[in-house]
């Protein structure tokens, strides 16, 4: 296609950038001819020249009137050409992806990998960790970190000068309720009245709470003290949508939660679900004046008024809570309180967790998209040193410096570009398989998507790994007039491309050892997590939670007798080894923390003469079923009831720490914490004897100390519902039909929910270090890939470039084993400069892990040592290729060459 | 005074550049011999006005201009018409055309308006 060059383009040179000089030629050229004119027509020349000066008028303001059309028409020009250049460089492009397919497939195609990656994970990253929360000012919101009583906020909320403060319970839990004639669990939250306004959210239908509301008038159907509600409930918009088809009636309406009647009086915006993203109802929280001081059951939040910042509000916090002592009953108790009373940011608290984690993470993927873009640059260099031929015609026939390094870089651009289209494709594809993956309890999950944050993110990746692959190659292109004139001069050296690209490598290897130690680290983690034993046995064990409407509200007898009946029929269902009941089971739900003092004990010599346990309420079978040993004493017997003395059973940790080699048997221990309802009728806290002591048991996590404390099902007031153990004789059974025919059997409205094998409850627990290792892991396969990618590639190019030199060495009797370590020593001095480099910075590196890490030593030189030697050996084999090709090269043909 | 002959005479300034370039390449003092002594001085112009309306046809494409050697070996500024400024100068005439028909058929008309004739 020829086109017709513009006539300005020609002249552009020397026209455009003397607009004044030109002006005032024109116009002195005017001027002239017509003095010549007037002259010829007879007149005197300076009176002609007066003449053509009055004729023409003023010259300043036509000049200046020029140059202004002038100025701005170059600008113009300018923008023009520029465009038309840049469309021109990528036709150009274009033809050069064309003619090499499987060249520019290669880069583009290591590139869509490595966008799409980093834009996944930034779109995890973001919505996990960097978006702020979803309420109006984030910024302002606040977390109080106190013992979490509700007479602390009822006294915050009327004394605090620097924020508005609101509370929830912290530890949502399952109602059972009946919408439309069936049996439903859903996940509810207790709420003060002003929690709504502290967030700014408001109800899409209805209103929010009233602070009478937060004084309890009916029975309490939550399942203990602390749930007592006054009949109404907030709904979320999914429940609306879902049970109420979206009708404005809804307002108004009563649900029927656990047996007791609830007005429907608001319903929230979709997407609100504090606190926690399973959430679906919501009750105003119970603030019983009767119960302030009990329970650490009001988490609090607030928001800083105008004009108070965080530290304001965490002066005024410290300073309040120590007031507090003296409105507690129980004040002696607690000669500490208030003395480590803290107020963060919200958001921050909220990630606090899981921000390691996913920075790690992130920094994987920075390095891996560093290994990337050197991978993609020295592709590129390659392929320069072969195109430098064109760069020095092209700048031979007078194209600039910067002419050359655009084309080069526009070209890097448009691979980069149309890389990062396909990227963010294949990114939402993985998306969207990565949030199946990522760990459940990792917070704001549910805020990971593709927005237009992520979509920016992933440009700017493409854009900056464009230009960060592409800027030495268009340096290199500006040189190209200069060594022309080497190569004209016959100074023909590759040394300095050689050693560039071999660099380029080294740093790939050692980038490859940095990932590859630390993926080491965790999956050497991951399996010390995983051989952890529990303390129970998983196989065969099925889980599940039985929840009658209104339990904890039930007399205990009527509650022993319920359990009593649905363990005789459960024992009677084909397929049941064994099955007991608890009131909590390990990593599941149900379990809560208790402080417990031995008898005899309370001396100052005690930190408060008490200590911290995990307590649960079991049946006799529980220890059979779950597989734990009774090392001392004895088990639960069927005797242990509401009646009889009451007993307890230790685990070998508490043992071990508290009586060390004596027997904890006959020992008495009292639960302080929950004192309000603990209270027996001679109101005193009642003692329980210690009767047995049984295998350490972790509860949360499998790095938790294993400090438990259980007590007969019958002799534990606050139950709310009932998990069921049961050991079946086959793996296969699926026993969530079963179960929930027997239940109905004794009670057609109690649910049974939450059916699962127990080893899949505790995968769950280990999913966010497995996640990071997987994922790390993933990251090292990668990086090492490209490593052996990259150098392979710089050392078969090496060899193309040094074919001749090779066959002159050979012809001046040089043996093949020589020309074989030439190259085989190239490419070992890259592996272990490489090597040399990535060690100590994968040492230095690996410390930010030792907080993700469980049992393992992050400078633990074997891994190091081990790494290198695998690397070492990726070098080996891609170093030894090459050289065995150079060892066959035909001397003769070698001369020939090129 | 003469800003008004200006005001009236720009738009036919367009029209007078081209018709002069149509002739062939010309500096800013042929285009401005030639309309003097086509019109007989008749616009009695300042000259330098021409010379902003040249580069305002340029900038618009409708010229283009390069440097050259003048008939007596100086450096002069030529001017060209392009394919665009071509076209529009066939436009331009025929606007021109009948606009000129039209105000001399109004400033030589003889006969009054006819409702003035009923009155």
């Amino acid at each position: 296609m020829t086109r017709k060059t513009p006539m300005w383009r020609r002249y552009l040179t020397f026209w455009g950038r003397n607009i004044e000089r030109d002006v005032r030629d024109e116009l002195e050229f005017h001027l002239d001819a017509r003095a010549r004119e007037l002259i010829d027509q007879g007149w005197d020349p300076v009176a002609a020249r007066t003449e053509a000066r009055r004729r023409f008028g003023a010259t300043a303001p036509i000049a200046a009137a020029c140059h202004q059309i002038d100025r701005h028409f170059e600008r113009e020009r300018r923008v023009t050409r520029y465009l038309a250049d840049v469309v021109e460089d990528m036709r150009f492009a274009w033809r050069q992806f064309v003619r090499q397919p499987r060249y520019f497939a290669l880069i583009a195609l290591t590139l869509v990998v490595g966008i799409a990656a980093s834009t996944t994970f930034f779109a995890v990253v973001d919505g996990t960790l960097l978006k702020p929360l979803p309420y109006p000012e984030p910024d302002r919101l606040v977390r109080l970190t106190t013992w979490n009583l509700r007479g602390e906020y009822v006294n915050f909320r009327e004394r605090t000068r620097t924020m508005e403060v609101a509370a929830y319970y912290p530890a949502p839990r399952e109602v059972t309720l009946e919408i439309a004639g069936r049996p439903a669990r859903l996940s509810a939250a207790g709420v003060t009245a002003d929690l709504f306004r502290v967030l700014r959210i408001e109800p899409t239908l209805g209103r929010t709470f009233t602070f009478d509301e937060m004084r309890p008038n009916s029975p309490g159907i939550l399942g203990g003290t602390h749930w007592r509600t006054s009949g109404v409930v907030i709904v979320s918009s999914g429940v609306w949508q879902e049970y109420f088809g979206s009708s404005p009636r809804v307002i108004g309406q009563t649900l029927l939660i656990e047996g007791v009647p609830h007005t429907i009086v608001g319903v929230m915006p979709p997407g609100f679900h504090f606190p926690r993203r399973d959430i679906a109802l919501w009750f105003p929280h119970n603030i019983d004046p009767a119960t302030l001081w009990a329970g650490n059951v009001a988490t609090m939040i607030g928001r800083l008024r105008e004009g108070h910042t965080l530290a304001d509000a965490r002066a005024e916090v410290r300073a309040v809570l120590p007031t507090f002592r003296e409105l507690m009953p129980f004040a002696q108790y607690v000669p500490y309180y208030g003395r480590d009373a803290n107020v963060d940011s919200l958001s921050e608290s909220i990630v606090a967790g899981s921000r390691r984690v996913l920075l790690v993470l992130l920094a994987a993927i920075g390095v891996v998209l560093l290994v990337l873009c050197v991978n993609v640059a020295n592709l590129l260099l390659a392929r320069g040193i072969a195109r430098e031929r064109e760069m020095m015609t092209r700048a031979a026939l007078g194209a600039g410096r910067t002419r050359l390094a655009r084309q080069v870089i526009v070209e890097n651009l448009t691979i980069a570009f149309g890389s990062g289209v396909l990227g963010i494709f294949l990114a939402i594809a993985s998306l969207r398989i990565v949030t199946r993956l990522l760990p459940p309890d990792l917070p704001r999950v549910e805020q990971v998507a593709l927005d237009a944050r992520v979509l920016l993110f992933a440009l700017g990746v493409s854009l900056a790994t464009g230009l960060a692959f592409g800027l030495m190659p268009a340096i290199r292109a500006t040189r190209a007039g200069g060594r022309l004139l080497a190569r004209a001069a016959g100074v023909v050296t590759d040394r300095r491309e050689r050693r560039m690209s071999s660099v380029l490598a080294a740093l790939e290897f050692s980038f490859a050892v940095v990932l590859a130690a630390s993926a080491v680290l965790l999956l050497q983690s991951l399996w010390n997590l995983t051989s952890i034993d529990p303390g129970f046995r998983t196989e065969r064990l099925v889980t599940a939670s039985v929840s009658p409407p209104g339990f904890a509200e039930q007399e205990p007898t009527s509650r022993v007798l319920f359990a009593q009946r649905l363990l005789e029929n459960l024992r009677a269902v084909p397929g049941v080894e064994s099955v007991a009941l608890a009131t909590g089971l390990p990593f599941d739900a149900g379990l809560f923390g208790t402080v417990f003092q031995i008898e005899g004990r309370l001396g100052p010599g005690q930190r408060f003469g008490t200590a911290n346990a995990t307590y649960q309420g079991v049946t006799q079978d529980f220890f059979v079923t779950i597989g734990t040993p009774v090392i001392e004493g004895r088990g639960f017997l069927g005797s242990d009831d509401f009646r009889s003395t009451r007993v307890a059973l230790i685990s070998r940790r508490i043992a071990r720490e508290f009586w060390g080699d004596h027997s904890p048997i006959g020992a008495r221990i009292r639960f302080t914490d929950n004192r309000q309802y603990m209270i027996g009728p001679d109101g005193q806290l009642p003692w329980f004897t210690i009767v047995g002591v049984v295998g350490d048991v972790h509860f949360a996590t499998l790095t938790d100390d294993a400090a438990m404390v259980y007590l007969p099902l019958s002799q534990k007031w606050d139950v709310q519902s009932l998990r069921v153990v049961v050991r079946t004789s086959s793996e296969a059974s699926s026993l969530g039909g079963t179960l929930q025919g027997v239940v109905s059997q004794l009670d057609a409205a109690t649910p049974v929910t939450d059916v699962r094998a127990y080893a899949s409850r505790l995968g769950e627990t280990i999913a966010r270090p497995r996640f990071a290792a997987y994922l790390l892991g993933t990251f090292a396969v990668i990086a090492v890939f490209l490593a052996a990618v990259g150098a392979y590639g710089v050392l078969s190019h090496a060899l193309s470039r040094r074919v001749r030199e090779i066959g002159v060495r050979l012809a001046f009797g040089a043996s093949r084993r020589d020309v074989f370590a030439l190259l085989f020593g190239h490419g070992m001095r890259v592996t272990l400069c490489g090597l040399l480099l990535g060690v100590p910075a994968a040492i230095a590196s690996t410390r930010v892990l030792s907080s993700l890490l469980f049992g393992v030593n992050p400078s633990n030189p074997a891994v190091f040592a081990g790494v290198a030697i695998v690397l070492l050996l990726v070098g080996f084999f891609v170093s030894y290729l090459p050289a065995r090709r150079a060892r066959s090269i035909d001397p003769i043909a070698a001369l020939r060459y090129e | 005074m003469a800003d008004d002959r200006l005001s009236i005479l720009k738009g036919a300034m367009d029209v007078l550049i081209l018709k002069a370039l149509s002739w062939g390449p010309m500096h800013g003092y042929g285009v401005s011999y030639w309309i003097r002594h086509v019109t007989d001085d008749a616009f009695d112009l300042q000259e330098g006005v021409l010379y902003p309306a040249l580069h305002r046809l340029e900038a618009k494409g409708w010229i283009t201009s390069e440097w050259g050697v003048s008939e007596n070996n100086r450096r002069a500024k030529y001017y060209e018409l392009t394919t665009l400024g071509r076209k529009q100068l066939r436009q331009e005439l025929s606007t021109w055309t009948k606009f000129a028909d039209a105000v001399t058929k109004v400033v030589s008309a003889t006969n009054k308006p006819a409702w003035l004739l009923r009155r």
